[in-house]
């Protein structure tokens, strides 16, 4: 081998070596907001009939501005049967706020009428059901012996944008 | 003239006239209003051009100009009549027509009555919302919608019947007149 | 001493401008040259500087949004109606803002389909061509980012079709949407406001260093022209402010802008989220990306190359049908939403293939049955008269008074309806006032050549 290509290979091992450090950097633009659904109190179980709901800012974080998102918000269900159910409060169609109808015992969306089912949170009518994408995200609960509930985490993508019309 | 300019800005006038066109005067569709800005637009940028087209190498002749004048006619008609013309007057009968609708989820009055008016008469369409959501009333074709009105309030429209015919009258918003939120609303002719 | 005080400050101004111009001339400024033509010329020469224009107005009008303009939940739709209706001609600057974006748009396009058909991008104009067309596609996001940023119902709903697309691009959608649109609408707004006003024009400015040629004309009257059209567009039709976006309020069905409606009516035809709405469009830029590949006859003129122009028509066409296309929506409001934006499908491809395989047909017989001969008849009768216009003096005079009586005028009235709130009105008379410039500049130039002779 010359030595100048020795020289060169150097170099060029030192370069990459020196910029491997940076590559994880990337991390900085992807936002995984795993961090940011942390365990947080949301209500007790006394503050909630049974048929009702509650609508909850979740993660809270006490600036007017951040808690106002529309993706922040979410249901808090007590079905009738007692059970405790929480999904995201925006419609997968247009991200209306949907709500709970204690007379049907459905989650309908005020804006084009997407209809779901509480129960488990899958779209059965109106725009929403036609999506390929059909189930609210749902809160993971937690109820300790006090009876306060915990949200803690989200399954589903929030704001994921509706498919087709 | 130049012949590359004299074909695009025929072009660029062409699609705003019809552009313009679908915006303000067709039927087809109500989201087409949305057009009117680029459409405008066009036509005004491609107006601009065309002297420029048609001096740049010498005065045009008659037979090129035959195409300038086709478009501007064209665009005249579309465009320009409609704003003299106006729609066609209807002489109001003197009546006034009060009507009360109930709006709950998913129905007027329940029942959706058919509401029958005649020609030229002036009907008052009073909307009191009593469902659990925002609701809205327009007859299609005949007025606007209303604005939207939450639970308990209520709201009145005001229209002449102007044309013949049956039309819907429904609830705006989208996907109510889907779950029963419409009726008809027939006009027939004058009785004398 | 007076007369020689004159000279001895006209020769140091002369001076002062020799001194800075012999200092710029080591600077990149002077790598580019700036034609000022003669005479009239055809604008297709410098469709791109005009585009460049619109740019350097969205500029400035832009900052001057920024001033206000409040990227928050809380804030956004308020600040642009504040600027709108209280901010001293906020509304004329947000007019111009908006239509200044349509006419780039739309001389982009004219740009770009000049050059297709004439044959520009050969002669080792690649480089140019190609950066020219992710210009193209940068204007285009740097359209869309921003009338998203009003977050009135339209906004939003663009900002859905966003989001909806970029998610479901294939293994990489998710890791994209979180660094495009962040996490909530907080993120998105602040996301497509760093986007709007910093990152894409930065990129746009750093790709036209490549795509700018050394020799730019740049032709006043046109320019005032364009300045003209661009404010009498604004009077014409004042953009809505809409209503602001309110997730307990059930929005009306609205369309997203016109730049939009051709992909909105892909969407809408049902079939694959992705294949429509990224991948049908991708592959339609990749297409204008190869043209310089694709196309390797040496003929410049359009009818040499029938395919390439049939392709090229039927690309102007297919932009034209899907965006008017993309407004319909099925007036028959009792029937169900989905039902009323549903585009049948079948129809939809058939009436694009169609179109694609007429434009290549039309062109190939006109290439080579019709063409010949009307070039044939064409040489035969050619009568190439030497023209020129020539004035009378006094025409002149007569004419220039004149534009100029009109012209004041129209700022009289445009000052005059601006204090009574009649902002259309104002806006046309500026335009209109602008227009007169130009001309009076090309009259100008017509006087000054006939003194040349
Ligand atoms: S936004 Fe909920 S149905 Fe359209």
């Amino acid at each position: 081998m010359k030595r100048r290509d020795f020289v060169k290979g150097i170099v060029l091992a030192s370069g990459i070596v020196g910029i491997t450090p940076f590559i994880p950097a990337g991390k900085f633009l992807v936002t995984t907001f795993s961090f940011k659904y942390v365990r947080q109190k949301i209500a007790n179980v006394n503050d909630i009939p049974p048929n009702n709901r509650l609508l909850f800012t979740y993660p809270k974080t006490g600036d007017i501005e951040q808690d106002s998102d529309p993706f922040r918000k979410f249901l808090l269900i007590r079905l009738p049967n007692g059970e405790f159910k929480a999904y995201s409060a925006v419609c997968l169609h247009l991200w209306c706020i949907i709500d709970y109808k204690p007379d049907k015992v459905d989650i309908e969306c005020p804006c084009h009428g997407s209809t779901y089912n509480a129960q488990t949170g899958v779209a059965f009518k109106g725009p929403a059901s036609k999506q390929f994408n059909k189930t609210l995200p749902e809160v993971k609960l937690e109820i300790d012996d006090n009876g306060d509930i915990y949200a803690n985490g989200v399954i589903g993508v929030i704001g994921y944008g509706r498919e087709g019309a | 003239m130049d012949r590359g300019m004299y074909i695009s800005s025929h072009l660029l006038i062409l699609f705003g006239i019809i552009g313009t066109w679908l915006s303000l005067y067709s039927n087809i569709s109500d989201s087409f209003k949305e057009l009117a800005g680029v459409s405008i637009l066009l036509i005004v940028l491609g107006l601009m051009t065309l002297p420029v087209a048609l001096l740049k190498n010498g005065p045009p002749n008659l037979k090129q100009l035959s195409p300038t004048a086709g478009v501007l006619i064209i665009g005249v008609i579309l465009i320009g009549l409609p704003i003299f013309t106006g729609p066609p007057r209807v002489v109001e009968s003197g009546r006034i027509i009060n009507i009360t609708l109930i709006s709950t989820e998913w129905a007027f009055n329940q029942t959706n009555p058919t509401i029958q008016v005649e020609l030229g008469d002036r009907v008052r369409i009073t909307l009191i919302n009593n469902g659990t959501i925002t609701h809205s009333i327009e007859v299609v074709g005949l007025g606007p919608p209303s604005p939207k009105i939450n639970p308990g309030e209520n709201i009145t429209i005001e229209f002449v019947a102007t044309k013949e015919g049956t039309f819907d009258y429904i609830c705006p918003i989208p996907g109510h007149a889907e779950f029963g939120m419409h009726g008809k609303f027939i006009v027939t002719s004058r009785t004398k | 001493m007076g007369e020689k005080g004159h000279k001895n400050i006209g020769k140091l101004l002369a001076d002062l401008y020799n001194w800075v111009i012999d200092r710029l001339r080591r600077t990149v400024l002077f790598g580019i040259r700036l034609v000022i033509p003669k005479k009239l010329l055809s604008i297709h020469g410098f469709l791109g500087m005009l585009t460049l224009v619109t740019f350097i107005i969205l500029g400035v009008t832009g900052v001057l949004l920024a001033f206000y303009y409040k990227p928050s939940i809380t804030q956004a739709y308020t600040s642009v109606k504040l600027i709108n209706n209280e901010v001293e001609f906020g509304i004329i600057i947000r007019n111009i803002h908006y239509h200044a974006a349509n006419a780039m748009l739309i001389l982009a396009i004219y740009h770009l389909f000049y050059q297709l058909f004439s044959g520009k991008y050969k002669v080792r104009n690649e480089v140019i061509w190609i950066t020219g067309i992710i210009t193209g596609v940068l204007t285009f996001l740097e359209a869309y980012t921003g009338y998203d940023l009003i977050l009135n119902e339209r906004g939003v709903l663009a900002i859905n079709i966003g989001a909806s697309l970029t998610n479901s691009v294939p293994i990489i959608g998710r890791t994209l949407a979180s660094i495009l649109l962040g996490f909530g609408f907080s993120d998105i707004i602040l996301h497509f406001y760093i986007f709007h006003i910093l990152v894409i024009p930065l990129l746009m400015i750093i790709i036209l260093t490549i795509h700018l040629p050394r020799n730019l004309i740049f032709d006043p009257p046109v320019v005032a022209v364009l300045g003209g059209a661009i404010l009498i567009a604004a009077g014409l039709y004042p953009v809505p402010l809409g209503e602001g976006f309110n997730p307990n309020i059930p929005p009306g069905i609205t369309v997203p802008e016109w730049y939009i409606t051709g992909l909105y009516a892909l969407l809408r035809t049902g079939i694959d989220k992705f294949v429509a709405g990224v991948l049908l469009p991708t592959l339609f830029i990749v297409y204008f990306l190869l043209i310089p590949f694709i196309d390797k006859n040496k003929s410049m003129s359009w009818h040499d190359r029938p395919l390439i122009t049939g392709l090229g028509i039927a690309g102007l066409a297919q932009i034209a049908l899907t965006t008017v296309w993309g407004f319909y929506i099925n007036p028959n409001k009792v029937i169900g939403l989905a039902e009323r934006l549903a585009i049948d499908p079948i129809q939809f491809y058939i009436i694009l293939a169609i179109i694609i395989a007429a434009s290549i047909i039309a062109s190939y017989v006109y290439s080579i049955y019709i063409h010949p001969k009307i070039s044939q008849n064409r040489t035969s009768n050619k009568t190439v008269k030497n023209f020129k216009f020539t004035i009378s003096e006094r025409a002149i005079t007569a004419l220039v008074i004149a534009a100029i009586a009109i012209q004041v005028i129209l700022t009289i009235y445009s000052i005059n309806s601006y204090a009574n709130k009649l902002y259309n009105i104002s806006m046309i008379s500026m335009g209109a006032s602008l227009t007169i410039f130009g001309f009076l500049i090309h009259l100008a130039r017509i006087f000054s050549a006939q003194e040349g002779d």
